[in-house]
C-alpha cells in the first residue's frame, strides 16, 4: 500500500515539476540559453506569496496571481535589459548569458531573503487531505498538481495548435527561417522568456503551499529543472513531461526508503549519471 | 611582484590590527579562488559554477590531516592541496567531457552534492564541522595567505606564457579545430582543471586555518563562489591581472559595508554582473588594454629571427617516407545525414608525392567526404588507411598525430591569438620549444606572413587567414594534407602566393595533398589527378584535362552543355510585363558595401530589378552571392551604399521588416522548420494563417508545385532536398511577395528538377513578381532569366542580357578557369586589398 501512496505522491508532485520543466524548456528552445535564474524565480515567487498571505493578508489566489505577474515582469526585464544586449555571438554569448542569468539569480535570492523570509517556511493554507481508502491526497498537493497540469497543458496546446504558438516553435527551430517569414525573432524571444519565467513563478507559488522553501534552495530548483529537461532531451516537451515524472518518483521514493539526504543528493547524482551516459559524441555540446 | 607582496604584508604586519589582517586574509582567499576559476573558466572557457567544491575538499582535507592525523599544519596544508589535485583528476575526466551549460551545471551538482554529503557525514562532524589546529600568531596566516596569493599569480603568469596556456586558450576558442593540430584536448583541459583545483584547495585550507574550524557552510561557501566569479569578471576574464585587480577594487568597496550587509552586497554584485556582461565583458583589464596598459605578451615570442633551420628538401618530414602503394587509401567512404546519403561509396587512393583535386559543384559532397575521412562526421561505411596503417577508428587528434591533417573551408583560427601563436600551436606537435619556434618562423617567412606575424588573427583579411591556416597545419609536419577550398575567395595575387606555397609543400616533405576545389582555375596547374563528385558519387576520375572535358563534369558545373542550349528557343531579353495583382515596384541598389562585422565582402554593388523581371546573379563559390542576398534583405552589415524599394530606404532594416515590405528571401540553407509539418511551414509564411487570401494562395502554391500536395502532413525535416526547396519557395510565396530573392535554389537538385524550378520561377515573373535568382548553375539560369549580373570577388564584373552572357567566354573562364593566368582585367580587382591588416599592433590582453 505504501508503494501506491508513494506513487500517488509522486504524481501530484510531478504537476508542479512539469511547470518548472516546461518553462525552462521554452526558454532554452527559443533563446538557446539555460536560465540560471530559474530557481531564483521559483523561490522568489514562493516566498513572495508567503509574505503576501501571511504578512499582508492577501487572499491566496490573488497572491499567486500577483507572484506570477511579478516574476513574468522580472523575466521580461531580464531578457530586454540583459540578454538582448549581449553583443558577442557564438559560444561566448552562451557563457555570458549564463553569467547574466546567474546575476539575476543572485539578485532574486537575496531580495527574497531580505524582504520575505531568510529561513525555510511554508504556508499553513490548504492543510488536511482527502482520503481514498488508505491513500491520502494532500489538499495543497492536489490543487497544485491540478493547476500545474492544466497550465502546462495549456502552454503545450498553445505551442502545438495555435498560430502564435507555432510562430514561437518556428523561431526555436530556425531563427533565419522565422525572420524570412516576417516573424520578429527578437520579440518572440522576449515572449518566450517572459512566459517561461511566469511558469517558474507559478511553480514557486504552488510549492510554498505544499512544502517548505528558503532562498538558499534557489540553485537547487535550477538544477532540478535542468535535470528534468536534460533527461527528456533539451527542447523536447514530451521528454520534459517524462523527466518531471521521473524526478518526482525519485524524490518520493528516495525520501521514504532512504533519507532526506539521499533525496536531496539524488537529482545531482542523476544529473551526473545522465550526462555521463550521454556524452558520446557532441550531443551535449552546445556549440 | 614578490616584493610588492612582502611590502604589503610588512605594512599590514606593522599596522598590527587584527581587523585589517582578517580583511586581507579573506580578500586573498577570494583572489586565489578567483585565479583558480580564471584558469579553467577564463583561459580554457569551461565555465565552472562550483569551483568552491575544491576549496571544500582542501579545507576538509586540511582538517582531517591536521586534527585527525595530527600532521603539522604546513605538511597538512600541502597534503590537502595534493589530495584536492588528485581528486580533480577523476572528476575532471568525467566533467570535462561536457561543455557549456552542461559543464556549468555539472560543477554546480558537484559543489552542492559534496556540501550535502559533508552536512550528513558524522565522520567529518556533520553540520558542526571539524576544528582546526590553533595558530596563535595570526601573522603566520597573514604571510601564508600572501604567499599563496603570490603562488596563484605566478602560476597564472607562467601558464599564460606556456604551451599549456596556448593550447588551453586555443581549445577554449574552437576545440574541434585545435584537434587537427594534434592537440590532445582532454589532457590539456584536465591539466588546467587540476592546477585550478590545487589552487582552490590551498585557498580552502588557509581559510579554514584562519577561521579555526571548517563547517559545510564555510568549506563549501556560497558567497565565496559568487565573489570569485564576479571579481574575475570585474577585473577581466582570462587575463593574468584580472582577478587581482577585480578583487582589489571590489573588496575595497565591499568591506566598507561589513558582514551585516552581506545580502545587499550580493544584490549589488548580481546587478554588477549584468552591467559588465552587457557593457564591458572584458572587464577592467579590457578597458586598460584600450589605452595600451597591461596588454598580453605574445606567447613564446622568439628573441632572435635567425635560426638553425633552413628550407631544405624534406625539412618538414616527421616520418620516414612510406614506400608502399597508396599513402592514403580510403575505400567505400559513405556518409549519411538523416537518411540522405551525402557521400556514397567513394574510393580515394592517393599515391606518394601526388596532388589529387576533388572537384564538384555546391552540394556535391566534397567537404562531407573530407569530414568523413578526417573523423569529423561518422562514416556509415568505409575504411581509411594512412601509410598502410588502418586509421579508420582514430579521432581528429590521433589522425593529426599519425600525419593526416586538414584545413577548413572557412578557416577556423583562434581569433584572439596572433598569427605567430596560431602557427606555433601546430609547430609544437612533437617538438621541443626551440625547434618549434624555428619551424614556425621559417613557415611564416615562406608563406609571406612575416609582416603580420604579431597581429591578432581577427584583424586579417580572408586571404591572409587562409594562409595562416595552411601555415598552421603545415607546421604539424603532416604526411598527407586535406585542403578544403584553400584557394577560394582570394585575390589573384593571393592565389599565386598560396599556389606557390602549396607547390613547395611536397618538396618540403609533405607526402601527398588532396585538395577540394571549387574554382577549377586554381587547381588546374597544380593537380596531377582529379576526381569529380556529383550527388556524392565519383562521376569522373583521371588527369585534369580529361576530367574537365567529360560531359558529366561539365554538366554538374554548368548544368548542361552549351550545344544542348542551342535548341532552346531564343527569347527576347527584355522583361515581360504581365498585368498582375501586384503594384509595380522596383528595387534599386546603389554602391552597396556590405559584409559581416568589420569584414567587407561586397564592394560597390549597383543593380536594379523591376516587377516582372527575372534576373540572375551568377558567380563561383566565394564570389559574395550569399552576402548579396543578405545585403538585399537585411541580414548582414551594410557599410555604405543604399538599397531602396521604390521610395522606401530598406538599407540595414531587419529581415522581418523587409519581408513585411513584400520582399521574400529563400536562403540557400532553406531554413525550413524541420519538426513542423509542411502545411505549418507554408502557413507560417502567410500573413494571417488561414484567411481567404491565404487559402487561395496556398492553392496557387500547390498548383505551382503539385509534388508538394501529398506531402502536406509530413514533417519538413523528413523531405528530400528538392522537396524542401519547393516548400521553401512555396513558403516565401505565401505572402504574395512583390519580389522574390532565391539564394542558390539549385544546390543539390537533379538537373531535371532544376529545370522545372526555373520554369516555375519564370512563370512567377510573368505574373508580375520581380524574381532574383542567385546561382552558380550558369547554363540553367541563363536559359531562364532575362538578364544577369556576374559577381567575382565581391564585385559586379559583368552585366547584360542572358543572350549576351551566354556567348561570353569570360563566364566560362570564371567557372572552369580554362586559362587562369590570363584573367581579364576586370577580374583582377583585388577584393581583399583593403582587408589587409592594419598596422601591426600588440594583441589585446584577454
Amino acid at each position: 500500500m505504501i508503494v501506491v501512496q508513494l506513487f500517488v505522491n509522486a504524481l501530484l508532485l510531478a504537476g508542479t515539476y512539469l511547470l518548472l520543466a516546461v518553462g525552462l524548456n521554452l526558454i532554452f528552445g527559443v533563446l538557446r540559453v539555460v536560465n540560471f535564474s530559474h530557481g531564483g524565480m521559483v523561490v522568489f515567487a514562493g516566498l513572495f506569496v508567503y509574505w503576501l498571505v501571511l504578512r499582508q493578508h492577501v487572499s491566496p489566489v490573488l497572491a499567486v496571481a500577483l507572484a506570477v505577474v511579478v516574476v513574468a515582469a522580472i523575466g521580461f526585464v531580464t531578457q530586454a535589459a540583459a540578454l538582448a544586449r549581449i553583443r558577442v555571438t557564438g559560444y561566448d554569448a552562451e557563457l555570458l548569458s549564463l553569467l547574466a542569468t546567474y546575476g539575476v539569480a543572485l539578485v532574486l535570492v537575496n531580495i527574497s531573503a531580505l524582504s520575505f523570509s531568510a529561513d525555510y517556511v511554508s504556508l499553513p493554507e490548504l492543510q488536511g487531505s482527502w482520503n481514498i481508502g488508505s491513500i491520502h491526497l494532500g489538499r495543497a498537493a492536489v490543487v497544485a498538481a491540478a493547476v500545474g497540469v492544466i497550465s502546462s497543458s495549456a502552454v503545450l496546446f498553445w505551442l502545438a495548435r495555435t498560430r502564435s504558438g507555432k510562430r514561437v516553435v518556428a523561431t526555436a527551430q530556425s531563427e533565419t527561417g522565422a525572420e524570412v517569414c516576417g516573424i520578429n525573432a527578437a520579440v518572440t524571444k522576449r515572449v518566450a522568456f517572459t512566459l517561461g519565467s511566469a511558469l517558474a513563478g507559478l511553480a514557486g507559488a504552488l510549492t510554498i503551499f505544499q512544502s517548505t522553501m528558503a532562498p538558499s534552495a534557489g540553485l537547487g530548483y535550477t538544477v532540478l529543472a535542468f535535470v528534468m529537461i536534460a533527461l527528456g532531451g533539451l527542447g523536447n516537451y514530451a521528454g520534459a513531461f517524462l523527466g518531471a515524472l521521473c524526478l518526482a518518483l525519485l524524490a518520493s521514493f528516495t525520501s521514504y526508503y532512504w533519507s532526506g539526504t539521499a533525496s536531496a543528493i539524488a537529482p545531482y547524482l542523476l544529473l551526473l549519471l545522465v550526462m555521463l551516459a550521454r556524452t558520446r559524441g557532441s550531443r551535449y555540446s552546445l556549440v | 611582484m614578490a616584493v610588492i607582496a612582502v611590502a604589503f604584508g610588512a605594512y599590514v604586519y606593522a599596522d598590527g590590527s587584527r581587523y585589517l589582517q582578517t580583511i586581507v586574509i579573506n580578500s586573498v582567499t577570494i583572489m586565489v579562488v578567483a585565479y583558480s576559476w580564471n584558469l579553467i573558466s577564463g583561459y580554457t572557457r569551461y565555465f565552472s559554477f562550483g569551483q568552491v567544491a575544491f576549496c571544500g575538499i582542501g579545507a576538509y582535507g586540511s582538517a582531517v590531516f591536521m586534527t585527525k592525523l595530527h600532521m603539522s599544519w604546513p605538511l597538512g596544508l600541502l597534503a590537502a592541496s595534493a589530495v584536492t589535485a588528485l581528486a580533480a583528476v577523476p572528476l575532471g575526466w568525467v566533467l570535462l567531457r561536457l561543455r557549456g551549460i552542461y559543464f556549468a551545471l555539472g560543477t554546480v551538482a558537484l559543489f552542492v552534492a559534496l556540501s550535502i554529503l559533508a552536512t550528513n557525514t558524522e565522520w567529518v562532524g556533520a553540520g558542526q564541522g571539524l576544528p582546526m589546529p590553533l595558530i596563535t600568531d595570526f601573522n603566520v596566516i597573514l604571510f601564508l595567505s600572501l604567499a599563496i596569493g603570490a603562488v596563484a599569480i605566478a602560476t597564472t603568469f607562467a601558464v599564460s606564457r606556456s604551451r599549456l596556456g596556448l593550447r588551453a586558450q586555443a581549445l577554449g576558442a574552437d576545440e574541434d579545430a585545435v584537434k587537427v593540430l594534434g592537440v590532445r584536448t582532454l589532457n590539456v583541459k584536465l591539466t588546467m582543471f587540476v592546477i585550478s583545483a590545487a589552487l582552490a584547495g590551498m585557498a580552502g585550507g588557509v581559510a579554514a586555518l584562519n577561521a579555526g574550524f571548517v563547517t559545510p557552510t564555510t568549506g563549501f561557501s556560497d558567497p565565496l563562489n559568487t565573489q570569485s566569479i564576479v571579481y574575475t569578471l570585474i577585473g577581466g576574464v582570462g587575463t593574468v591581472w584580472g582577478p587581482l585587480l577585480g578583487t582589489g577594487v571590489a573588496q575595497a568597496i565591499v568591506t566598507q559595508f561589513g558582514p551585516s550587509a552581506a545580502r545587499e552586497v550580493e544584490i549589488a554584485l548580481g546587478l554588477l554582473i549584468i552591467v559588465i556582461v552587457t557593457l564591458t565583458p572584458a572587464g577592467i583589464v579590457g578597458l586598460l588594454n584600450r589605452v595600451r596598459i597591461l596588454r598580453r605578451g605574445v606567447i613564446m615570442r622568439p628573441r632572435r629571427t635567425d635560426r638553425a633551420l633552413s628550407v631544405a628538401p624534406g625539412w618538414l618530414r616527421r616520418f620516414a617516407p612510406y614506400d608502399g602503394d597508396a599513402i592514403l587509401d580510403c575505400r567505400g567512404v559513405t556518409v549519411k545525414f538523416r537518411g540522405v546519403t551525402a557521400v556514397d561509396d567513394v574510393d580515394l587512393r592517393v599515391a606518394e608525392d601526388e596532388f589529387v583535386a576533388v572537384i564538384g559543384a555546391n552540394g556535391a559532397g566534397k567537404t562531407t567526404l573530407f569530414n568523413g575521412i578526417s573523423g569529423y562526421v561518422p562514416r556509415a561505411h568505409g575504411t581509411v588507411r594512412l601509410a598502410g596503417r588502418d586509421v579508420s577508428r582514430l579521432d581528429a587528434t590521433q589522425l593529426a598525430r599519425a600525419g593526416l591533417s586538414r584545413t577548413f573551408q572557412v578557416p577556423r583560427l583562434v581569433d584572439s591569438l596572433t598569427v605567430w601563436e596560431n602557427v606555433l600551436l601546430g609547430s609544437l606537435l612533437d617538438s621541443k620549444r626551440r625547434e618549434a619556434q624555428d619551424r614556425a618562423n621559417l613557415i611564416i617567412d615562406e608563406l609571406g606572413l612575416r609582416n603580420v606575424a604579431y597581429a591578432t588573427v581577427d584583424r586579417l583579411g580572408p586571404g591572409t587567414r587562409r594562409r595562416v591556416e595552411i601555415a598552421r597545419v603545415v607546421a604539424t609536419r603532416p604526411r598527407v594534407v586535406l585542403l578544403d577550398e584553400a584557394l577560394a575567395g582570394m585575390s589573384t595575387e593571393e592565389i599565386a602566393e598560396v599556389r606557390h606555397a602549396v607547390e613547395a609543400l611536397r618538396a618540403w616533405g609533405v607526402e601527398a595533398i588532396v585538395g577540394v576545389e571549387h574554382v577549377l582555375s586554381a587547381v588546374r596547374g597544380l593537380a596531377e589527378r582529379m576526381i569529380a563528385l556529383d550527388f556524392g558519387r565519383v562521376v569522373a576520375e583521371g588527369s585534369p584535362d580529361d576530367v574537365l572535358e567529360q560531359e558529366a563534369v561539365v554538366n554538374s558545373y554548368l548544368g548542361g552543355t552549351v550545344s544542348e542550349e542551342e535548341e532552346a528557343a531564343p527569347r527576347a531579353a527584355v522583361a515581360r510585363r504581365v498585368a498582375g495583382e501586384h503594384a509595380e515596384m522596383a528595387m534599386e541598389v546603389r554602391d552597396l558595401v556590405a559584409g559581416y562585422g568589420q569584414v567587407r565582402v561586397l564592394w560597390d554593388i549597383s543593380m536594379n530589378v523591376r516587377s516582372g523581371e527575372f534576373v540572375g546573379v551568377l558567380g563561383a563559390s566565394g564570389a559574395g552571392k550569399t552576402t548579396l542576398c543578405r545585403g538585399l534583405t537585411g541580414a548582414c552589415t551594410v557599410h555604405a551604399g543604399s538599397v531602396r524599394l521604390e521610395d522606401v530606404d530598406i538599407t540595414g532594416r531587419p529581415a522581418h521588416v523587409v519581408t513585411h515590405l513584400g520582399v521574400a528571401h529563400v536562403p540557400s540553407s532553406r531554413e525550413l522548420f524541420p519538426d513542423l509539418s509542411v502545411n505549418d511551414n507554408l502557413r507560417l509564411g502567410s500573413v494571417d494563417w488561414s484567411g481567404a487570401t491565404t487559402e487561395r494562395q496556398l492553392e496557387r502554391v500547390l498548383e505551382l508545385f503539385p509534388e508538394v500536395q501529398p506531402l502536406l502532413q509530413r514533417k519538413a525535416g523528413a523531405l528530400s532536398g528538392g522537396q524542401q526547396q519547393m516548400v521553401a519557395i512555396g513558403r516565401a510565396l505565401m505572402r504574395q511577395p512583390r519580389m522574390l530573392i532565391l539564394d542558390e535554389p539549385s544546390t543539390g537538385l537533379a538537373p531535371i528538377i532544376v529545370r522545372r524550378l526555373m520554369q516555375a520561377l519564370r512563370s512567377l515573373a510573368e505574373d508580375g513578381v520581380a524574381v532574383v535568382v542567385v546561382e552558380q548553375n550558369a547554363v540553367e539560369t541563363l536559359r531562364a532569366v532575362d538578364r544577369a549580373y556576374v559577381l567575382q570577388e565581391g564585385r559586379v564584373v559583368f552585366s547584360g542580357t542572358a543572350d549576351q552572357l551566354r556567348d561570353n567566354a569570360r563566364l566560362a573562364k570564371a567557372y572552369l578557369g580554362s586559362d587562369a593566368s590570363a584573367a581579364s582585367p576586370a577580374t583582377e580587382l583585388d577584393a581583399a586589398d583593403s582587408l589587409e591588416p592594419r598596422p601591426v599592433a600588440a594583441p589585446p590582453d584577454r
